[in-house]
């Protein structure tokens, strides 16, 4: 029995920004997980954007041994199965368009999920959080029907004003409040992955800084590939191919189907030249929503990371998501408590602020975000769509076999052939850039009306709605 | 190609680390259970199978459970529960 300000369920990246975040304001913190240390239990996110780097200085510091930067990422298009032999590949630096100096330098840091959790979880022990292992929340103490506070498997209670449930997937804590048992199979990605161990030097001459690759095939989805300082994570199938609803209908097994396409012969030689093994069978499921989840707070409990479903609509990337609204909740924590109000009502504020950020605004169009991903799936489309951009490439840039005037003139043929592939992903494209568009000018609109209002309240005038 | 790359002849089982867990951590509910094979196709340990029309679980699941939850989430039925092992046990990464 102990008394707490807040009380982190979960030690993973969100759950330690949360505790940091609260201990430095001066919070009595505990943070718990069920594992014998940070990291042990998780199976994904080793591949965390530049834009954690933007948000969060603690990360300023951090030198880890797995640790290899991306600084190029190369997507390879695959011909169908059985063959699977690279039909092109698009690699890429960073765009010099990207609004913060981290991510013009960089799109991603591979790193170890046993390293990065025990560093963060590390930061939240230095702010002064109290970090309890091997310790599985089983119950919630609830007063006057609001959450306050814990209970462990052992019959333990801890009590606090706010819990934050930052225990993943398949969150206990928004079970035990009531808001959801689980995710539907539409939300969730079942994804798999074979770690492979690697010398440094082998990778360090193959991959260098092509950390993060895909490799997409018609039918199958993008299986992935992202490079360790010492190792390398092939994982898959694809999203599309992942969705639990998605393998049922399909009735594949989606261990068989990455089992059987990391087989394709560019990863073969790719795992051959880095002098590859097998070291680990990894699964994880991951949240993947086309649009935010709104039941993600109560009375007393504050939900993040993949408890609340964030991870972004296209890829699923959720760890940055899980830091950010790890610290949003324990700053909207912090406000309740001092204001001694840590109702429902009063911890809404969390979910305004969280659509309006960063996390939020990956979902604008993520419904039409989702279906480009989709579109991966249909082999016919696919497949269409991969041999166009090849016959464009080699007729008008690569052609060395027939006359260049020959050749360079078969582009209009190419696209008029390809109409309706082209109109089926103007359908996609058109309507997220609208969304995104109205949304954009809905936000301008917003933020003048703030700027006015504010204005209005220091010159003592009325403030605006 | 050399045999260790190999993805036909990885062994899962061989490639994961698992604490066994003291009690039961996964529950079937037969009267639920419409054997639709959801969890057969789901399971990335194949763990369970179809006999006489319900899902069985396998009764070693507890040294081989990589605990992913995948089973829970692809029961419409409702039929298949799943919590967390004790704190301690269950699957161990080193590499994730």
């Amino acid at each position: 029995m102990g008394d707490y300000d807040l009380i982190v369920v979960g030690a993973g990246p969100g759950g330690s920004t949360a505790a940091m975040t609260a201990a430095k304001a001066g919070m009595k913190t505990l943070l718990l997980e069920r594992s014998r240390y940070p990291g042990e239990k998780n199976a994904s996110g080793c591949a965390l954007s530049s834009k954690a780097w933007r948000d969060f200085s603690c990360l300023d510091d951090m030198e880890l041994p797995s640790m290899r930067m991306g600084r190029y990422c190369i997507a390879h298009f695959l011909s169908p199965p059985p063959q699977m032999e690279e039909r092109f590949s698009f690699g890429s630096g960073t765009s010099q368009r990207i609004s913060y100096p981290e991510g013009r330098d960089f799109f991603t840091v591979s790193v170890l999920r046993r390293e990065l959790d025990q560093f963060l979880a590390d930061k939240a022990v230095e702010a002064g959080a109290e970090l309890e292992l091997t310790s599985l929340v089983t119950g919630l103490v609830r007063q006057a029907g609001e959450i306050k506070g814990v209970r462990l498997e052992g019959g333990e209670e801890f009590r606090a004003p706010v819990v934050i449930g930052a225990d993943g997937v398949l969150s206990t804590t928004a079970r035990l409040a009531g808001l959801r048992d689980k995710w539907r199979p539409d939300q969730v990605v079942s994804a798999c992955v074979v770690d492979y161990s690697a010398p440094r030097e082998r990778l360090d001459a193959v991959i260098h800084e092509a950390s993060f690759q895909a490799y997409f095939s018609p039918g199958i989805g993008g299986n992935f590939l992202i490079a360790l300082a010492e190792g390398l994570h092939l994982g898959g199938p694809g999203v599309t191919n992942s969705l639990v609803s998605r393998v049922i209908r399909r009735r594949k097994k989606p261990a068989r189907e990455l089992l059987d396409t990391l087989l394709a012969p560019p990863t073969r030689r790719l795992l051959e030249a880095c002098d590859a093994a097998p070291r680990e069978w990894q699964v994880h499921l991951l949240p993947w929503m086309d649009t935010m989840p709104t039941d993600i707070f109560a009375g007393g409990l504050i939900l993040v990371g993949d408890a609340a479903g964030l991870p972004e609509p296209l890829y699923a990337e959720g760890v940055w998501q899980a830091m950010y609204s790890g610290r949003l909740a324990s700053q909207v924590a912090l406000e309740a408590v001092e204001e001694g109000d840590t109702s429902a009502s009063s911890l809404q504020r969390y979910l305004h602020r969280l659509k309006e950020s960063p996390v939020g605004q990956e979902f604008i169009a993520g419904r039409e975000l989702r279906r480009l991903f989709e579109m991966a799936g249909d082999p016919k489309l696919f497949g269409d769509l991969t041999e166009m951009i090849v016959d464009l490439m080699v007729n008008m840039f690569m052609t060395a076999q027939e006359p260049k005037a020959e050749t360079i003139a078969r582009a209009f043929p190419i696209v008029a052939k390809n109409l309706p592939v082209l109109l089926r992903m103007a359908g996609i494209y058109m309507p997220a850039m609208l969304k995104i568009w109205r949304e954009k000018l809905r936000r301008q609109v917003a933020s003048i009306k703030g700027l006015e209002s504010a204005s209005g309240e220091i010159k003592g005038g009325e403030a605006g709605p | 190609m050399s045999e260790k790359v190999r993805g036909e002849r990885l062994d899962r089982f061989s490639l994961v680390e698992v604490i066994p867990a003291a009690r039961d951590f996964i529950a079937l509910d037969e009267e639920r259970c419409t054997g639709c094979k959801a969890c057969v196709i789901i399971c990335p340990m194949d763990l369970w199978e179809l006999r006489e029309g319900k899902a069985v679980l396998a009764p070693d699941y507890r040294d081989k459970c990589v605990e992913c939850g995948s089973c829970f989430i692809a029961c419409e039925e409702d039929a298949i529960d799943f919590t967390y092992p004790p704190a301690g046990t269950g699957i161990v990464y080193k590499n994730a």
